[in-house]
């Protein structure tokens, strides 16, 4: 088996012995024996050379395609890359290594639907292909699928006991759920294979800077920082946890500027995806311009209840870091409550009016008896996610579901909406700091005016919808729920119409058991925590680019302001 | 030199654009070998562009490799506003048809029109080895040699197609320019005088006038201006610059509030087409202020380019950057060059060309750049700068003021080169820019509130860095500067590293050209009446006064502003 490392990723050629064109093809060009000569020397770069000239001359071949496509790759030229490797699976359509090659390809392009597709195809060739296995597990990772991510690391390492790819994403697992003594324990365990794994080096730091080492934190991640085979999104990502681990020593400054990294860093690696106009930001504005138009009168509908077995339904909603995810996983602890963790359930509904802001129009005059399919397509949908609201209060949570207060008033008039609420500066620092999956929405956060402004259009949209929302609306104070925390989640009991239960409390533990697949999964499993609050004010002078534009809703909140 | 000329060339000479377009349209119409070309072109003559769009394209699919219908579609583009489209269809139909003049004519244009100075200039040439003295190659010559500082070559083309086509009332006032900036002011003055007299209405040409500062305007000249001004029809662009230029009459003749009511309506006037958004600067100033601490600076030590050549003069317009410049160019080290926008090209680039900059990635961008990449940029910024630099001196100048704002660039890109604040009074420097009109990219000075805002913000940040790279930065009052010449221009040459020559106290003999609005000021020893001159419009002054607060006070230090 030919194995090597791109980045962060180990390819396999398993099955794709570079023999094969030569007893393929009798009349085989001389250049098959150069590149077989390269492989056989451990020189993939040459490898690579040779298969690209090889199939500019027209030598069309599944190994000679997969090694180009790999030289692609490292150039940046993913497009080509992903070309080449379907060629390749056309060829030779039992070759689980080129299902494989093109299932990393594709996740390196971050899309997770469809590598892991391939990966699955990859396994129905070759059950017992650990590298797919552990890849696999990294996608579901990726896709926020957390149980599934571990049973697939778990069934890699079955199958092969020191794969790095399986063991560093257990590492990461535990890590994000809070259980930092046997993620180090993991990681070490990556790192005596293969020193400097950037996944299990950020792993080791964050359980050092979690025991209150920072300053070992510091040194693993400068070191990792120095490497200069890291790639641009993981030296971003390395930038930010360094950023944690100077904030952890009060360096306050030092740690702003590593965050700029890590955010700028991401910023340019994902200008191809999300730099292009017209931006989340962008778009928010353009719904706000026509909900100016609409009247209010026209979100105040009628419509059918929810499924009958459901005993009610909510959206919860906010803005990234305002306290959804702890307000889910706090009443997700109620034995009548089912949730759903930031799933786009809406999505046949966005297709259909909110392709662009001009959508809001149709959508506030669109005749009711037409609604009724989106409203199927979002119960299926949510079905299809795992989401099991039969007898139970159905909360669905996503922060992002303010942009979508227009739909949700149409299709769910009857549905109940939490809005979870913290101290702007707060909730925009805070954004700044935390290191999101990318998307258009979290490709704003990555600068404080943007952040910023994001925020200011999320609280524009709600503020819009509010004579048609109030009386189905709650908010719940993120610092309510810290200083009080039975009055506050008796409060929102009351007004889902659930009884108080003291199961509630334990919501930590729930966390520390199933991981969350948000930023906020490690904080969460540490139980309350006050630690977050007013944590602006260290940074004042760092967030002044955006305290203008917070000011407004600082004060219309009841924040102090100073 | 070629006799009649055509529609199209005779209205691009006089300065309109759009009959000029309208015209090669209904040339191309009535040349067109083929109704597919013609309906095209028809089109485009009747302002459907999109439209002519899809007809040219389809030509064009039909016959790719055709020069005719190469020409038409990039006359669409450029109509459109593509230039660079424009430019890589024409040099098709050019590399197919070599002797296709009117498509050579129409690429050099578009070359023009994009800043490819160079390109221009050598397509001008060889279109006046095919066509010598045609009198729009040599104005587009002209045009495009004034832009890298070629003004002596400049002036000559612009008289050549003069003493052709002496009509031209818009080539008299580019004639002007050129003389003005070559010290030649006794014959700008009669050219721009030829302007108006050819076309009273040019309010540009009256303004560039009263711009030179040492040309007093007649009771007849005011008179004049206030005849057209009085007109209804007047174009905008004519009516501010008459405003400005009638309220400079009127304060050389003592008449205050008159000019200081048509510095108000010419402002008012500007500030309708040229918006203003004072967060602009004062968000990049917080965003600076939030990631450029002294850890910053240590932690990019020795990154970007050694080379110590360029010489940055930043502050605010009007400030006496010019006469610092001057001073500078004076040494036999130095050479000035222009206000160069390479290095505000280079920022907005790094931000992602946002939109609103101030929602862009910059300067928060610098954070994640490695130290190859600050190397490259300070390459990139000197190799932009060296068609502008003519005498190889191992120093040069670039003024543009607006680079206050990158500072940390300047630090991380070009570690070693000089930065020079210049900084004025700031009632002084606000009413002066005021009263100025700048062509281009100096929308804050058209409001006086806005005025103070940005002199504030500029204040604030450059109190920033001087607290974080202490020393990196030197200041040159003004005031300071022309109480005592000798010992601030010792300061000056000291920071610079550069060795005392008394030729930089004489520095208005220097030759050299200038282009900016003090220009004529610095032709001359340095002179002191000026400084208060102010005060006389102090009752106007309110909102500029007011909105400055302690910084007037505290002048020439700088106050805690904020917080």
């Amino acid at each position: 088996m030919t194995t090597w490392k791109i980045g962060r990723t180990t390819i396999s050629l398993k099955g794709q012995a570079a023999a094969r064109p030569a007893a393929a093809d009798p009349a085989r060009p001389a250049i098959f024996d150069e590149i077989k000569a390269a492989l056989a020397a451990r020189d993939f770069a040459r490898a690579g050379v040779l298969a690209e000239q090889a199939l500019a001359a027209g030598h069309e071949h599944p190994l000679v395609l997969n090694l180009a496509a790999l030289r692609a790759e490292e150039d940046g030229r993913l497009d080509e890359a992903l070309a080449r490797l379907r060629r390749a699976t056309e060829l030779a359509p039992t070759d689980h290594g080129a299902r494989n090659a093109l299932g990393l390809c594709l996740s390196r392009m971050e899309r997770h639907a469809e590598a892991l597709a391939a990966f699955d195809e990859a396994l129905a060739l070759a059950p017992d292909f650990a590298g797919a296995h552990a890849a696999r597990g990294g996608t579901f990772e990726a896709l926020g699928r957390l149980p599934e991510a571990e049973a697939a690391h778990r069934r890699a390492l079955a199958l092969q006991p020191a794969n790095p790819v399986a063991l560093a994403g257990l590492a990461n697992l535990a890590s994000r759920r809070g259980a930092h003594a046997e993620a180090a324990t993991l990681a070490e365990r990556v790192l005596a294979i293969q020193p400097g794994y950037p996944d299990a080096v950020r792993v080791a730091a964050a359980a050092e800077l979690a025991g209150g080492d920072a300053s070992a934190a510091q040194a693993r991640l400068e070191a990792l920082i120095a490497d200069p085979r890291l790639a641009p999104q993981q030296l971003a990502l390395t930038q930010g946890d360094l950023g944690d681990a100077l904030d952890a020593q009060g360096r306050t400054a030092e740690a702003f500027a590593a965050y700029a990294a890590c955010n700028m860093g991401q910023w340019r690696a994902y200008a191809p995806s999300f730099g292009g106009q017209p931006t989340a930001l962008d778009f928010a504005r353009g719904m706000i311009a026509r909900l100016d138009e609409i009247p209010a009168q026209a979100w105040r509908a009628e419509g059918r209840p929810p499924p009958e077995d459901v005993k009610g339904h909510v959206f919860l909603m906010g803005f990234p870091r305002s306290g959804t995810t702890l307000l889910e996983q706090v009443l997700g602890a109620h034995p009548d409550v089912e949730t759903l963790e930031e799933r786009e359930t809406l999505s046949a509904a966005l297709r259909a009016f909110l392709s662009a802001p001009e959508g809001l129009d149709r959508l506030a005059a669109a005749p009711e008896a037409g609604l009724d399919p989106l409203r199927e397509a979002y119960w299926a949908r949510v079905a299809e996610e795992g989401g099991r609201p039969g007898g139970k209060v159905f909360v669905d949570k996503h922060p992002l579901n303010t942009f979508k207060l227009p739909l949700i008033a149409r299709l769910f008039p009857q549905a109940k909406i939490l809005f979870a609420r913290r101290d702007p500066r707060d909730v925009v620092l805070s954004c700044y700091r935390r290191r999101f999956a990318m998307s258009g929405p979290a490709y704003q956060l990555l600068t404080l005016p943007g952040a910023a402004g994001y925020y200011d259009a999320a609280m524009t949209i709600a503020e819009r919808m509010a004579p048609a929302l109030a009386a189905r609306t709650q908010v719940v104070g993120h610092e309510a729920l810290i200083a009080d925390f039975d009055a506050t989640a008796r409060a929102a009991c009351d007004f889902l119409g659930l009884g108080w239960t003291e199961a509630l409390r334990d919501f930590a533990q729930r966390v520390k058991e199933r991981g969350v697949a948000t930023p906020s999964g490690a904080q969460l499993a540490g139980g309350l925590s006050a630690e977050g609050i007013g944590q602006w004010r260290r940074y004042r002078t760092q967030l002044a680019p955006a305290l203008p534009r917070l000011a407004p809703w600082v004060e219309r909140f009841g924040y102090p302001a100073a | 030199m070629s006799g009649e000329l055509a529609e199209a060339d005779r209205l691009r000479l006089d300065g309109d654009l759009a009959g000029a377009a309208l015209a090669v349209a209904r040339q191309i119409q009535a040349s067109a070998p083929d109704p597919e070309l013609a309906a095209a072109a028809q089109a485009l003559v009747e302002g459907r562009l999109a439209e002519a769009h899809g007809l040219a394209r389809a030509a064009l699919e039909r016959r790719p490799d055709d020069p005719a219908a190469l020409r038409l579609f990039a006359e669409v583009a450029a109509r459109a506003g593509r230039d660079n489209d424009a430019e890589a269809l024409l040099a098709r139909a050019l590399a197919i048809a070599p002797g296709f003049t009117a498509a050579r004519f129409a690429y050099a244009l578009a070359l023009h029109q994009q800043g490819k100075t160079a390109q221009t200039i050598a397509e001008a040439e060889r279109l006046l080895r095919e066509t010598p003295g045609h009198p729009l190659y040599l104005q587009l010559g002209a045009a495009a040699r004034m832009r890298v500082g070629d003004y002596a070559a400049s002036a000559d083309a612009y008289r050549a197609v003069l003493d052709a086509h002496p009509e031209l009332a818009l080539t008299w006032m580019a004639y002007g320019h050129a003389l003005k900036t070559l010290g030649r002011q006794a014959e700008a003055v009669g050219a721009y005088r030829q302007a108006v007299k050819l076309r009273p209405a040019l309010g540009e040409a009256w303004w560039s006038l009263a711009n030179l500062k040492t040309v007093a305007l007649s009771a007849d000249d005011a008179a004049a201006m206030a005849a057209e001004l009085a007109r209804g029809d007047l174009p905008d662009e004519d009516r501010f610059h008459l405003q400005f230029a009638l309220g400079k009459a009127m304060e050389d003749d003592g008449r205050d509030a008159d000019a200081f009511g048509l510095y108000a309506q010419a402002n008012a006037l500007r500030r309708k087409s040229q918006p203003y958004d004072p967060w602009e600067l004062a968000g990049h100033v917080a965003r600076c202020k939030a990631l450029f601490a002294p850890s910053f600076f240590a932690a990019r030590a020795g990154c970007g380019s050694p080379a110590p050549d360029p010489i940055f003069i930043v502050g605010l317009p009007r400030s006496g950057s010019t006469l610092i410049e001057q001073i500078l160019a004076s040494h036999s080290q130095v050479e000035g060059t222009q206000e160069l926008p390479d290095l505000d090209a280079i920022a907005w680039r790094l931000g992602g060309a946002a939109a609103r900059p101030s929602e862009g990635a910059y300067p928060d961008i610098l954070a994640a750049l490695s130290p190859a990449e600050f190397a490259a940029l300070g390459a990139e910024y000197l190799a932009r700068a060296r068609p502008h630099r003519k005498e190889g001196s191992p120093f040069f100048i670039d003024k543009l003021p607006n680079n206050f704002a990158h500072v940390a660039l300047i630090q991380l890109i070009l570690p070693n080169a000089k930065i020079i604040d210049a900084r004025r009074h700031p009632v002084a420097c606000g009413f002066s820019a005021f009263r100025q009109h700048f062509a281009v990219g100096q929308a804050f000075t058209y409001d006086l509130a806005d005025l103070a805002s940005y002199y504030r913000d500029y204040a604030e940040l450059m109190a920033h860095f001087d607290a974080v790279l202490p020393g990196r930065v030197h200041r040159v009052i003004y005031e300071r500067l022309v109480a005592d010449p000798e010992a601030q221009v010792r300061r000056l040459l000291a920071y610079c590293g550069l060795p005392f020559e008394a030729g930089c106290l004489r520095f208005y003999e220097n030759e050299r050209a200038v282009r900016t609005a003090s220009s004529e000021q610095v032709r001359r020893p340095i002179f002191t009446e000026g400084l208060d001159h102010w005060r006389r419009f102090e009752p106007w002054l309110g909102p500029l006064i007011d909105g400055l607060g302690n910084l007037v006070t505290a002048y020439p230090d700088s106050p805690e502003m904020r917080q």
